[in-house]
């Protein structure tokens, strides 16, 4: 007889129940812990795939069974991803341009959602209603009519055609409505007593207690237009102008592009995002669950 | 979801004298007008424009002629059209109810671990696909699903003769599935991961002194308190995966032939590669369509198995 079974006979049964159930919570953490590692490698392995095959020459590449890690680490494939597309440029232009947009959402989207949630003015519902019509309409309705205005406007091909369109964006405006009408009323309310109007209230109470939501509409914005597609592949076509996610598709079309050269593009475009997350994955975390609840 | 609409009216303002009232709306038409220009002229306007034009045979150079719905009734006799919608609902049926078993089972084992640390890790890995470059994982998923790509490999381990995914008319839309649901768990996870943390916990130690087992309690509390997320999830799934666009137009460009070309990429190719604006126009409010009835009936539907009680 061992030590600890001598003990669990010792132990009353109420104790015996415990431990036994204390055992199983273990257990089940010990297969949780399994189950979910098994679904991160799920995640974790194609990038690491796409990190390693940037690395590897094309015969390294397509050789059956496939090898996991190069013999030789060159930056050969980076080389010759910069020689055929303007990669840099692109990857600056992605970024000016959502920083640009991801701003002026917020400077068009804050001042509207805090009238929407706490000022009484006629024609409420109606603008409001159309913030919320612009987010359910599917995209393939607007797409053509913008389409053609932009182009008779003569904006094609240029970054006019880009922004313009992007400043007001419904899903700002709902994001931050949502988090005026969550504020206390108090605080406003006691600037107004005091005989400030509702501008002071906003500038000096709402705004300061929204920097919060606003640090996550504007990184959700921006990580939008990061990854927007349709809309800059239908009006940028010099290559000099494009975004990065056009610009990598490009670079799918391109000849002389094998497969490593390819990875080396898609890793370089998407680690500074993944890197840039782990690092206020709580804020974005915050905007993408209301972004699921704007439905 | 639940949208109240903004307050229209508040006890206890009614004193306020009607210049004060004034001033209130003149302050609120300068903060609404930037963002309301922007929406009324690049969403509300192109809504009524794209009517208009889904009754012309406008190629986009020159005059329009209306031709009514001539449009609407050639869609619906357009073999490629047809297609398109029995690949876009067969893709539907692959990747959506697959999708939120899936973020529904991870949200579930990630809010059962103990140790708060290992749920935010977990949480943080299963949404990285999500902070992605669409383009740049679908490229790197082209690579994957080669014949001989890594899921090949892996499925030759467990004995079995993975297809040429993408080079295959039968296999190339449950490829594209797979990708999805890859690259869009992470959003139902957090989703779901929300509607957990809300679940009481006094419910589960109340079942547990009743002798209820973990399986008990997840299908009479766990699923019942979640359900209104499981819709919400699910709409947000079907509306993405009706107009699945990127991904296909990435990993396959619709082909091998038309076989993985959706009702997105259908639209979009007849209105930007063969100029037929008039024609993609009425063919996208079909989808339009297609999408508000599925929402509605959905909404319709849900009464019989929603729990809102404590939402």
């Amino acid at each position: 007889m061992t030590r600890s079974e001598a003990v669990r006979r010792a132990a009353g049964p109420a104790e015996q129940q415990d431990q036994v159930r204390r055992a199983r919570v273990q257990g089940s953490q010990v297969a949780l812990l399994a189950f979910l590692t098994l679904g991160a490698l799920a995640i974790v392995i194609p990038f690491a795939w796409m990190i390693l095959t940037a690395f590897k020459t094309p015969a390294e590449a397509y050789t059956w069974p496939p090898v996991w890690l190069p013999a030789k680490w060159s930056l050969a494939n980076f080389e010759q991803l910069f020689a055929t597309i303007p990669f840099g440029k692109m990857f600056f232009n992605s970024f000016w341009t959502s920083v640009l947009v991801a701003s002026l959402n917020i400077f068009s989207a804050a001042p509207a959602a805090y009238a929407f949630a706490r000022l009484r003015f006629p024609g409420q519902g109606l603008w409001f209603g159309s913030h919320l019509l612009s987010l359910m309409i599917p995209w393939q309705v607007t797409i053509i009519p913008v389409f053609l205005l932009i182009r008779a406007l003569g904006w094609y091909d240029s970054y006019t055609a880009l922004i313009v369109p992007s400043i007001a964006s419904g899903f700002t405006v709902f994001l931050l409505f949502q988090f005026f009408r969550s504020l206390p009323r108090s605080l406003e309310e006691s600037v107004l007593i005091d005989g400030g109007s509702w501008f002071t209230a906003l500038r000096h109470v709402a705004l300061p207690a929204a920097k919060g939501a606003i640090a996550a509409a504007w990184l959700f914005s921006f990580l939008g237009n990061w990854q927007s597609f349709i809309w800059p592949l239908i009006v940028l076509q010099s290559s000099d102008k494009m975004l990065l996610p056009v610009g990598l598709l490009s670079l799918q079309n391109q000849y002389s592009v094998n497969i490593p050269v390819l990875m080396a593009g898609a890793t370089l475009s998407t680690l500074p995002t993944v890197i840039a997350y782990l690092f206020v994955q709580r804020y974005l975390t915050d905007a993408a669950i209301t972004s699921g609840m704007k439905g | 979801m639940q949208l109240s609409p903004p307050a229209l009216s508040r006890p206890g303002r009614k004193s306020r004298s009607s210049p004060m009232r004034r001033q209130e709306a003149a302050l609120a038409a300068l903060l609404i007008l930037p963002s309301t220009l922007g929406i009324v002229v690049f969403a509300v306007l192109p809504i009524a424009a794209s009517l208009g034009i889904s009754l012309t045979d406008w190629g986009g150079l020159s005059r329009p002629n209306f031709v009514g719905v001539q449009n609407y009734a050639s869609a619906l006799q357009d073999p490629r059209a047809t297609s398109a919608l029995s690949h876009t609902l067969l893709y539907v049926l692959l990747a959506v109810p697959t999708g939120v078993a899936v973020s529904m089972t991870l949200a579930v084992w990630i809010n059962n671990l103990k140790a708060g640390w290992l749920q935010t890790m977990f949480r943080t890995i299963y949404y990285l696909p999500m902070v992605t470059i669409g383009v740049a994982v679908a490229l790197l998923w082209q690579v994957l699903l080669a014949p001989q790509g890594l899921v090949n490999l892996i499925l030759g381990w467990l004995g079995v003769h993975g297809p040429n995914w993408l080079g295959s008319p039968s296999w190339v839309l449950p490829a594209v599935a797979i990708f999805s649901v890859w690259q869009g768990s992470g959003q139902g996870i957090i989703l779901f991961l929300a509607a957990l943390a809300n679940v009481p916990k006094d419910l589960y130690e109340a079942a547990q002194l009743d002798g209820a087992t973990p399986w008990q309690a997840f299908r009479s509390i766990t699923l019942p308190m979640v359900s209104p997320t499981i819709f919400l999830v699910l709409v947000l799934s079907m509306i993405g995966a009706l107009q699945v666009f990127e991904a296909v137009l990435v990993l396959s460009n619709g082909g091998p032939g038309d076989s993985s070309t959706t009702v997105a990429l259908y639209i979009y190719k007849t209105a930007f590669t063969f100029f037929k604006m008039g024609y993609a126009s009425a063919l996208a409010w079909l989808l339009a369509v297609i999408l508000i009835a599925l929402m509605a009936l959905q909404w319709r539907t849900q009464n019989k198995w929603v729990n809102y009680d404590q939402v």
